[in-house]
C-alpha cells in the first residue's frame, strides 16, 4: 500500500515536471480582442441633426453631465478588467456599438483605468436614424491601422423608399506584424418582429460577406475578425446562411468563417436577456486561418463572455440580467444591457 | 434644369451568383461613390431631386451620395423604368420629372446612361465608367442639352 502511494506521488511529480518542461518550451504572446455594446453612450449635448433629444439634461432620460460621468466610469470598470487575467494590457482591440460620436469615445479612452493603454479610435459617422454608430478602439502597441472604410447597408422602408442604418465598419491593419481585417457591425434591430426585420440583417450580413469574399479570393488564408451586435443569434440564417459562419470547426473550409458562440447559445448562455430568454447577439467570428494551432501567427484559443457579479441586476424581476443603464426612462446606474464578449488569441513566441 | 447622370459605382462581378438587380457594390464601389460625391460638392452641384434605378448597386450609390448632400434617403425616388433602360425609356423618365427641381440626379446603368448623354449632347462620351458623372444643362423640351462636365469617379476624363 505504502509503495503504491509512493509510486503514485512519483508519477504525479514526473507528470507535473513534464508539463512544466512543455510550458517552458512553448511561450505565447496573448492578444485579447473584444466587443461591447455600450448601451447608448451619448454625450449630453443636443445635436439638431441627430435623434439624441432623450439623452440630454432636459430630455426624457434626464441625461445630465453627472449621469454621463457615471456611465463613463461604469464602462471603464468593465473594459479595464476584460482579459487582464491573461494579458496585463487587457483588450488590445475592441469594437463598440451604440455610441453617439467620436468625442464620447475620447472621453471613455481618457478614463483613469484606460488612459495608460493609449487607445486610438477608428470611427466613421453613420447615418443611422437613432444617431448611434459603431467604432473600433485599439492599443497602438498591438495594432497599426492601414485603412478603414464605412460600408453602407442599403435598406428600404415598408413603402419601398431607401432607409439608412448603421454602416459596417471595415478596418485593415497590422496586428503584431500580421495583416488582419476587422469588421464591426450593429445590424438592424428586431423592432417590428424578428421575421419582419430579418431582411435588414440579411442585407447587413451580405455587405460584410461581399467584402470578405473579395479578401479571401485574393488570400484564402486571410485573418478576418467579424464582431458586433448582430441582433441575431449564432444559429440565425443571417449568420449561418448569409455570412456562412459555422460552429463546427471540421466543416469550416479555407476562407470560411468559424463561429465560436454556437455551443454557448445552444447551452442557453447569452449576452442579453429578453422575456426571460437569453440571446447571444454579441458575437466575434473568425476566419478559418485562426483555427490551426500549429502556425507562426495568432490562433484562436478561447471565446468568452465577460460576466461578473457586479455587472448583474441583483434583485427584482430582472435578477441575473445584465445591469442596464436605463429601464425605459429610469436611470438604473448599471453598465449596459449587453455583456461584452472577447477572444483570447495566442501566438507562439519563437 | 441641370441633369446629373451618375452610373452606379463598381459592383460585385465574377464572385456574384444571385439576381442581377440584387447585385451589391464591391469594396471599391463604396469608396468611388464617396469620391464622386466630393467632386460634385466641390463644384456645388447638389440635387433638388434624386431618382434612381431600384437595383441595389444603383440606389446604394444614390444613398452614399445623398448622405454627403444631406438629402433624405426616403426622398430618393426609385423608378423601375431606369433599370436596364435604353435611351427611349430614359427620355420618358426625364419627361415625367416634375417641373420644379433645378438639379436632378439620375442613378442608372450602362449602356443607357452613355447613350443618353450622347443623344442629348452629341458625341461627347465614349463610355461613362462606374461612379462616373455627366453634368448636362437640359433644354426646356428635355430632348437635348449641353454637356457641362464629366467625371470618371477617379480622375477627370
Amino acid at each position: 500500500m505504502i509503495n503504491k502511494k509512493y509510486f503514485r506521488a512519483i508519477a504525479l511529480l514526473l507528470a507535473l515536471a513534464g508539463l512544466q518542461a512543455q510550458a517552458q518550451q512553448k511561450q505565447y504572446s496573448v492578444g485579447i480582442v473584444g466587443f461591447y455594446n455600450l448601451e447608448n453612450l451619448f454625450d449630453t449635448i443636443n445635436q439638431p441633426e441627430v435623434n439624441d433629444e432623450d439623452f440630454t439634461p432636459n430630455g426624457a432620460n434626464l441625461y445630465t453631465p453627472a449621469v454621463y460621468i457615471d456611465k463613463l466610469s461604469k464602462l471603464e470598470e468593465v473594459l479595464s478588467q476584460i482579459g487582464t487575467d491573461l494579458s496585463p494590457d487587457g483588450l488590445s482591440v475592441f469594437g463598440v456599438a451604440e455610441i453617439e460620436n467620436e468625442s464620447v469615445l475620447r472621453d471613455l479612452a481618457a478614463q483613469p483605468k484606460l488612459k495608460g493603454r493609449n487607445y486610438q479610435i477608428v470611427h466613421h459617422n453613420s447615418p443611422d436614424e437613432r444617431g448611434i454608430d459603431v467604432a473600433l478602439l485599439y492599443n497602438p502597441k498591438y495594432l497599426k491601422v492601414i485603412s478603414s472604410q464605412s460600408l453602407l447597408v442599403p435598406l428600404k422602408n415598408n413603402d419601398g423608399t431607401p432607409r439608412y442604418t448603421r454602416d459596417v465598419l471595415y478596418v485593415y491593419g497590422s496586428y503584431n506584424g500580421e495583416p488582419m481585417h476587422f469588421f464591426v457591425n450593429h445590424w438592424p434591430s428586431r423592432r417590428g418582429g424578428e421575421e419582419a426585420s430579418a431582411p435588414g440583417r440579411a442585407m447587413a450580413a451580405q455587405v460584410a460577406r461581399n467584402v470578405i469574399d473579395s479578401i479571401v479570393k485574393d488570400n484564402p488564408e486571410a485573418k478576418i475578425v467579424l464582431m458586433g451586435d448582430l441582433n441575431d443569434d449564432p444559429v440565425s440564417p443571417s449568420v449561418t446562411k448569409v455570412l456562412g459562419a459555422s460552429g463546427n470547426k471540421a466543416k469550416v473550409k479555407k476562407g470560411g468563417l468559424y463561429n465560436p458562440w454556437v455551443d454557448y447559445y445552444k447551452e442557453g448562455i447569452g449576452t442579453l436577456a429578453y422575456n426571460d430568454a437569453w440571446n447571444l447577439f454579441d458575437q466575434i467570428i473568425v476566419s478559418e486561418a485562426f483555427l490551426p494551432k500549429d502556425q507562426s501567427g495568432f490562433f484562436l484559443h478561447q471565446a468568452n463572455i465577460f460576466r461578473k457579479e457586479f455587472m448583474l441586476q441583483n434583485s427584482g424581476r430582472y435578477k441575473g440580467y445584465p445591469k442596464r443603464t436605463y429601464d425605459f426612462n429610469i436611470y438604473m446606474g448599471g453598465y449596459s444591457d449587453h455583456f461584452p464578449t472577447y477572444l483570447v488569441l495566442l501566438k507562439e513566441k519563437k | 434644369m441641370k441633369l446629373v447622370l451618375v452610373r452606379h459605382a463598381k459592383s460585385l462581378h465574377d464572385e456574384y451568383v444571385g439576381a442581377d438587380i440584387e447585385r451589391h457594390l464591391c469594396q471599391r464601389g463604396y469608396a468611388d461613390a464617396e469620391v464622386s460625391s466630393e467632386w460634385c460638392l466641390s463644384r456645388k452641384i447638389v440635387p433638388d431631386l434624386m431618382v434612381s434605378s431600384p437595383a441595389i448597386r444603383a440606389y446604394s450609390t444614390a444613398m452614399i451620395m445623398a448622405r454627403r448632400f444631406s438629402y433624405l434617403p426616403a426622398q430618393i425616388r426609385l423608378e423601375q423604368a431606369i433599370y436596364n433602360a435604353g435611351t427611349g425609356n430614359l427620355l420618358q423618365v426625364l419627361r415625367s420629372l416634375p417641373e420644379k427641381p433645378s438639379c436632378v440626379f439620375l442613378f442608372g446603368h450602362n449602356p443607357g446612361l452613355t447613350d443618353l448623354t450622347n443623344h442629348l449632347c452629341g458625341p461627347v462620351c465614349t463610355h461613362l465608367p462606374t461612379a462616373g458623372v455627366a453634368v448636362i444643362q437640359l433644354q426646356a423640351d428635355r430632348l437635348s442639352g449641353t454637356l457641362l462636365d464629366l467625371f470618371s469617379g477617379h480622375k477627370p476624363f
